[in-house]
């Protein structure tokens, strides 16, 4: 073949491949996912190593069915302001081993309060916030798709109502959803359980204090919910305030049919005749909205958690005062909240409790306690494991500890009206804040940093290489269940 | 000339240079609606830049050439790469320059953004003009802000606290109020009005209610101390439940200023006072 001829099919050949559209590179893979043994990571991304808020009171929900998608929220801003129209969730990939901020829910900036709750089946995100702006203004929020960049949608709003904290399940395909929140609409028994047995479409308030109340009650409601729709929840029924000081029972209702029955939550009856079973009676409780426990405001820590397999076994922690210090206790039902155990655990100078049992009944106990005095004062979180309800502690681990006194509190709750803990696919998973100042001794299980850290010289920078303030940061925990 | 028209001007110009006259307001728009606005090199269509970001054909891969406007935590720079999720993937091929015009969506390894919108442009000429303009554009927003703050607000006025004490509204409720951690702990400041600016013109002093509670839902509201002077943008308080206050024995209409930009320095007075006739 001549060159003449050839030359042209070259030429056009060349020109056909130079136009060809370079394809577009694929996903970065995922990082790995976390090794199975007990770890601990900071959920601040690294594009906002600058970031200095107090990014207290996180909280965790996990997919239903892929296990390493998760959604976690604390008071973090939208790093795009105050004037900002929505408020950030943290979003892992991988099952806690990386975390990215994301803008979808509908509040300005940040929210008062924020829980949240994927379903049992198809991943629906439910969320219970307080709105900002807004005084006391409750939203319950959901989204089909929590990794899509869509603001949530809200279901239900209503002032006058604090601590929304919300639990979901999953019952024939439909959603079923219960928000702890203290109605002071309903006062004065204003501890509720709003119920939702159709996706959110339709609420119930379902009023569960049943006793002559102070005026109030506490604002800690906890839904906790079994695989057989057993209902339990928890709240601190206030019997007198004075001068800041509570007399409180701890009570505990029941409902065994998902909250769907004519007369939900009265399926437990107490000594009295009325529903509710009180665990504990006139307990007395410092309410201080102070720095008080190592810059810590104290009052309100509670916590119910069902072992999801036998709804017969529940367990509840909460604290109040013990020769004027505040503690935290831990006590067992095993027959459905008909009677109680005597204090399981008895942990001093400490808050946040935070319990979850597995489905073969190992219970964990997160919790956050200051030792030391003064100047040398610290913040402990443990986690603790235990096979027999705490006959034995067969496991304490110190997740964090860092000086109480420092950083400097911005706002209350310092660390947080609580931190959570789950139990799914054979780990407890769990979330907290404490300082993120990177010393290696500060976290004795090893800790993962995704922000810019030095722990050589402990110092926080940005991309720049400039020092960071010390601040408060949320971070993630997964430990291998006892086997 | 005065320096309001000079910025206008100025940006009438730079907007004349790029895309014509006839978009000034709607660059406008796009500047109001977004946080981080940067001059940008589309390098993939339906690509992301880092693990996290749900990929789509809408998402791009976005080199950053210059950056105009992020807030201070985010730290984008040139040379870093972005994802943006279109509006309208179709309107870019790669190599395509434009500025963008973007909220923040997934801060993660790297940052997503969400587009506003976008303007073509061939070359990065004018940086430091544009970074200028879009400074400029960022206190006139201010400056709107302030002026629809007044606008909306009750009154507005300059005075000198006088006194700080406890709240009166024992006086005036009934019910006993709620208990929780979001209790605002009211106080009540006594201002002495020493000029309107809006408003009242009646009263010499007027009771101020504030928050002293640290609670994350209060702690950015600002407090008042003896002796504070300002110019205080004030609401009739729909916050506490009674909008009344007792003063020397008088009943009075209490006030709320709970946004930090509600308390501007004394010397912004005759600025605000020009805001608000819209000069």
């Amino acid at each position: 073949m001549r060159l003449s001829s050839v030359f042209p099919l070259f030429v056009l050949t060349a020109g056909l491949l130079s136009c060809t559209p370079t394809p577009p590179p694929p996903p970065p893979p995922p990082p790995p996912p976390p090794p199975n043994t007990i770890t601990v990571v900071n959920m601040i991304p690294r594009s906002l190593s600058a970031e200095t808020g107090q990014d207290s009171e996180p909280f965790l929900a996990l997919h239903p069915t892929d296990t390493l998608l998760m959604a976690a929220s604390a008071f973090t801003r939208n790093p795009g302001g105050a004037a900002s129209t929505t408020a950030p969730i943290f979003v892992s990939n991988n099952g806690g081993a990386n975390w990215t901020l994301q803008n979808i829910v509908p509040s300005q900036s940040m929210t008062g309060d924020i829980t949240q709750a994927f379903d049992r089946d198809g991943g629906d995100l439910y969320a219970g916030i307080l709105r900002r702006p807004g005084n006391l203004l409750l939203n319950a929020l959901v989204t089909p798709d929590f990794l899509a960049p869509t603001t949530m949608a809200v279901l239900d709003a209503r002032n006058q109502v604090d601590q929304p904290f919300v639990q979901a399940t999953s019952v024939g395909g439909t959603d079923r959803l219960y928000v702890g929140n203290n109605d002071f609409a309903a006062g004065p028994r204003s501890a509720t359980v709003d119920v939702s047995l159709d996706g959110g479409v339709t609420w119930t308030s379902a009023r569960i204090e049943a006793r002559n109340t102070s005026g109030q009650d506490g604002p800690s409601i906890r839904p906790t919910v079994a695989d057989d729709n057993t209902v339990y929840a928890a709240f601190f029924g206030w019997r007198r305030f004075v001068g800041g000081t509570i007399t409180s029972d701890i009570v505990v209702v029941r409902d065994d049919n998902g909250g769907a029955g004519t007369t939900p939550f009265q399926a437990l009856v107490g000594t009295d005749g009325q529903p509710g079973r009180r665990v504990v009676q006139n307990r007395t409780i410092r309410f201080s909205n102070a720095p008080t426990l190592g810059q810590e405001r104290i009052g309100s820590t509670l916590s119910a958690a069902v072992q999801p397999t036998n709804s017969d076994v529940v367990y509840v922690g909460w604290a109040d005062e013990v020769n004027n210090v505040y503690t935290i206790h831990v006590r067992r039902s095993v027959d459905r909240g008909m009677t109680w155990s005597a204090d399981l655990r008895t942990i001093p100078n400490a808050t946040n409790v935070a319990l979850a049992v597995t489905d073969n009944g190992t219970v964990g106990l997160l919790y956050q306690q200051v030792t030391g005095s003064g100047a040398a004062s610290r913040w402990e979180t443990h986690l603790e494991q235990s096979r027999d309800g705490f006959t034995t502690i067969h496991q304490d681990v110190v997740l964090a500890d860092v000086p109480a006194n420092t950083p400097a509190v911005q706002f209350l709750p310092y660390l947080g009206d609580y931190a959570y803990l789950l139990a799914a696919n054979g780990q407890f998973h769990g979330v907290f804040s404490a300082s993120n100042l990177p010393a290696t001794p500060h976290f004795p299980e090893g800790v993962t940093y995704q922000r810019i850290a030095d722990f050589n010289t402990g110092t926080l920078q940005d991309r720049n290489g400039a020092t960071v303030a010390v601040s408060i940061d949320p971070f993630y925990v997964r430990a291998p269940v006892l086997q | 000339m005065k320096r309001s028209k000079q910025i206008a001007g100025t940006l009438v110009l730079f907007l004349m240079l790029t895309a014509g006259s006839s978009q000034a307001q709607d660059r406008a728009a796009l500047l109001q609606s977004s946080d981080i606005v940067f001059n940008g090199t589309v390098l993939f269509v339906g690509a992301v830049s880092f693990y996290g970001v749900p990929a789509s054909d809408n998402t791009m891969m976005v080199r950053v050439d210059a950056v105009y406007d992020q807030p201070a935590s985010v730290m984008l720079a040139p040379g870093d790469t972005v994802t943006v999720q279109a509006v309208d993937p179709t309107a870019f091929r790669r190599n395509m320059r434009a500025m963008f015009y973007t909220q923040g969506w997934i801060f993660g390894e790297g940052v997503a953004v969400r587009e506003v919108g976008h303007e073509v442009n061939a070359e990065n000429a004018g940086v430091a003009q544009a970074q200028d303009t879009v400074s400029q554009f960022r206190q006139q927003q201010q400056d709107a802000q302030l002026r629809a703050r007044m606008m909306a607000a009750d009154m507005v006025m300059v005075g000198q606290v006088v006194s700080v004490g406890p709240s009166t509204l024992a006086a005036f409720q009934t019910d006993p109020q709620p208990i929780s951690e979001h209790t605002p702990n009211w106080r009540e400041a006594v201002i002495q009005v020493e000029e309107w600016i809006k408003g009242n013109q009646g009263d010499q002093r007027i009771v101020m209610r504030f928050p002293t509670s640290l609670d994350v839902q209060w702690y950015d509201a600002p407090r008042f101390t003896e002796g504070q002077e300002g110019v205080f943008i004030c609401n009739r308080d729909q916050v506490s439940g009674t909008p009344f206050a007792m003063l020397s024995g008088e009943q009075k209409i209490a006030y709320t200023a709970l946004s930090p930009q509600d308390i501007q320095p004394r010397d912004q007075a005759d600025r605000m006072k020009a805001l608000l006739a819209g000069q």
